[in-house]
């Protein structure tokens, strides 16, 4: 008797978590739905849950538009930056998991406190130091000042710190160089680690648009989120653009999740189980 | 974690001797970029902020000038105080219900949970600008989803301009963060959750613990210093939101959504008072240091 109030105790709280859950996605649909729907349509008193007259005016118009240009902006930044702070975090954090030199412990303090110091603070000499540097307007500007990034430097040690030095002692006695060492055995043994990292700094540089909105000047060079936010500007803010904008803009990293979900978990969790 | 035992084997030793040239070298761009992006900047930020300086013209240095007018003559600066305040207490109170609630829910066996684990992240992985995007959209006065159904279900007669009223914008912001943000809540207490062992519950369940102590004695203290951490990293991010509020509202109407980093960025993009602004920035500082030396021992801690 008990076993079958308690299942169905179980699925009336199935239910109203499956009611939560509708709502909770409902902006998501609110946003796909409206980048298919016409100007007319979207600001109409009676709202479509459903577009009654589908179209690809809104993508249409995006794409002809810089759209383009912006998506392609976007893809050079971020799989650049990708590419750089993933390398760069690796070396450090390889070298401030297993090495010893004097200072170590002092480097791996400071980043600690920078991780945790946001980059908003410094954001006015930095601009100003990319504008003496002549870097404003350009894919430099975008990418170098924060390819060391600390969170990336914190992953990659913790799980390089993970490694027994036996294995380390025991590849020097077969004669391994160092340069063997770094890339053909800890690389491999914490790829799970880099992919995870590099998820992460694909999707925080495409996510990216306070630095952006500082350091870009022209429209052909916007990155796309900056793009899209651009059109609030406009006399007339079009939504059917912005939400079409607004969906293209999530797509990849939504695929990128799809993809990689279980380092996306991984990693999230690891930020602040470190405690 | 106690030190290595090995490390004073003559043959470690030497081993770190020649580690120790390729550790520094691998260690070298990291250096470049710090000192040169992050602590020339940071240096120099405070500098800034001795001065009266707009672009284009040599700074003149003030001393304390521009803190002095912050405090003592600005009334938005203590506007934007207050709403920074507002704005993360009230975002991170309702994460943490909400992130608190759905870890308890998703820990247990329930149909469709799987689904919902991952589609539940969503918020949080989506480009935060986007977000403020759609919130924009459902808040529209005439446009919005919202109002429709206000006037649809007679709620009210005229439906509120939620995005041009004070306490309604600032409402409608922190709705926007919390949809966003709770998923990191819910995500890293359930890792908390998932590392406390079933015996103990089972243990506790056999001295007859009833499910409000067991909550109270294994749960809660099993996932306190996630919290803690989780707490902390949240009101470091929302002190710094520029994102959400700067394409939700602006800032408005007037300054009643304006938080530290939305005025700083107001003030010296759009106002060019770069030295002002960087007082502004950087005043929030000491509450930011009380927060990382909050954090720095609990991610230090498998230090040796």
């Amino acid at each position: 008797m008990s076993t079958m109030m308690e299942r169905a105790g179980k699925r009336v709280v199935s239910f109203l978590i499956f009611v939560a859950a509708l709502l909770f996605l409902f902006p998501f649909y609110w946003m796909v739905t409206g980048a298919f729907k016409t100007r007319f349509d979207l600001m109409g008193l009676v709202p479509q849950w459903i577009p009654l007259h589908p179209n690809l005016d809104n993508l249409v118009r995006i794409t002809a538009g810089y759209g383009a240009r912006w998506f392609l902006n976007s893809v050079i930044t971020s799989a650049c930056y990708t590419i750089l702070s993933v390398t760069v975090c690796t070396m450090a954090g390889y070298s401030l998991a297993k090495k010893k030199y004097p200072g170590r412990q002092f480097f791996f303090m400071m980043f600690i406190v920078v991780m945790a110091i946001p980059k908003n603070t410094t954001l006015v000499p930095l601009f100003l130091l990319i504008k003496d540097l002549g870097m404003v307007d350009r894919y430099s500007g975008l990418i170098l000042p924060f390819i060391a990034w600390p969170f990336g430097i914190f992953l990659i040690r913790q799980s390089i710190q993970t490694l027994p030095n036996e294995l380390f002692e025991a590849a020097k006695m077969d004669g391994a160089s160092e340069r063997y060492l770094f890339l053909r055995i800890v690389i491999p043994l914490v790829l799970p680690g880099i992919i995870c990292l590099s998820v992460f700094a694909f999707r925080d540089s495409w996510n990216d648009y306070f630095w952006q909105l500082i350091a870009l000047k022209s429209t052909a060079m916007k990155t796309f989120p900056l793009g899209v936010a651009g059109m609030l500007d406009d006399m007339v803010v079009e939504y059917g653009m912005l939400l079409a904008g607004s969906t293209i803009a999530s797509l990849p990293i939504i695929l990128l999740f799809l993809f990689f979900q279980r380092f996306f978990t991984a990693g999230i969790a690891m930020s602040a189980m470190k405690g | 974690m106690p030190r290595r035992v090995r490390s004073d084997t003559p043959l470690l030793r030497s081993i770190h001797f020649e580690q120790s040239t390729f550790g520094v070298f691998l260690v070298i761009p990291l250096i470049v970029v710090l000192l040169g992006l992050l602590l020339y900047p940071m240096i120099s930020s405070v500098l800034v902020s001795l001065q009266a300086k707009v672009i284009g013209s040599p700074g003149r240095y003030v001393g304390l000038g521009n803190y002095v007018e912050l405090l003592t003559k600005d009334r938005v600066f203590l506007e934007v105080f207050v709403n920074t305040v507002i704005y993360a207490v009230a975002s991170v109170v309702f994460k943490l219900i909400l992130g608190f609630a759905a870890a308890i829910f998703l820990n247990e066996r329930v149909r469709g949970q799987n689904v919902f684990r991952g589609w539940i992240l969503l918020p949080w992985i989506i480009p935060t600008l986007v977000v403020g995007l759609m919130f924009r959209w459902m808040f529209d006065q005439t446009g919005g989803v919202l109002n429709f159904l206000i006037l649809k279900m007679g709620l009210m007669k005229i439906p509120p301009a939620w995005l041009a009223e004070n306490w309604l914008a600032k409402g409608a912001v922190i709705f926007a963060n919390v949809w966003r943000g709770f998923p990191f809540f819910m995500i890293t207490i359930l890792a908390g959750l998932q590392s406390i062992s079933p015996e103990l519950y089972e243990a506790a369940a056999m001295d007859g613990a009833r499910g409000g102590q067991r909550m109270r004695f294994i749960t809660i203290p099993a996932v306190r210093s996630v919290i803690l951490v989780v707490i902390i990293l949240s009101i470091i991010w929302t002190f710094n939101d520029f994102e959400l509020l700067w394409v939700m509202t602006g800032g408005g109407p007037s300054y009643s959504t304006h938080i530290f980093v939305t005025y700083a960025y107001q003030l010296s993009f759009e106002g060019s008072r770069f030295g002002y602004a960087s007082a502004v920035s950087l005043i929030t500082t000491p509450l930011l240091v009380i927060f990382i030396l909050l954090l720095l021992p609990r991610l230090m801690r498998d230090e040796e």
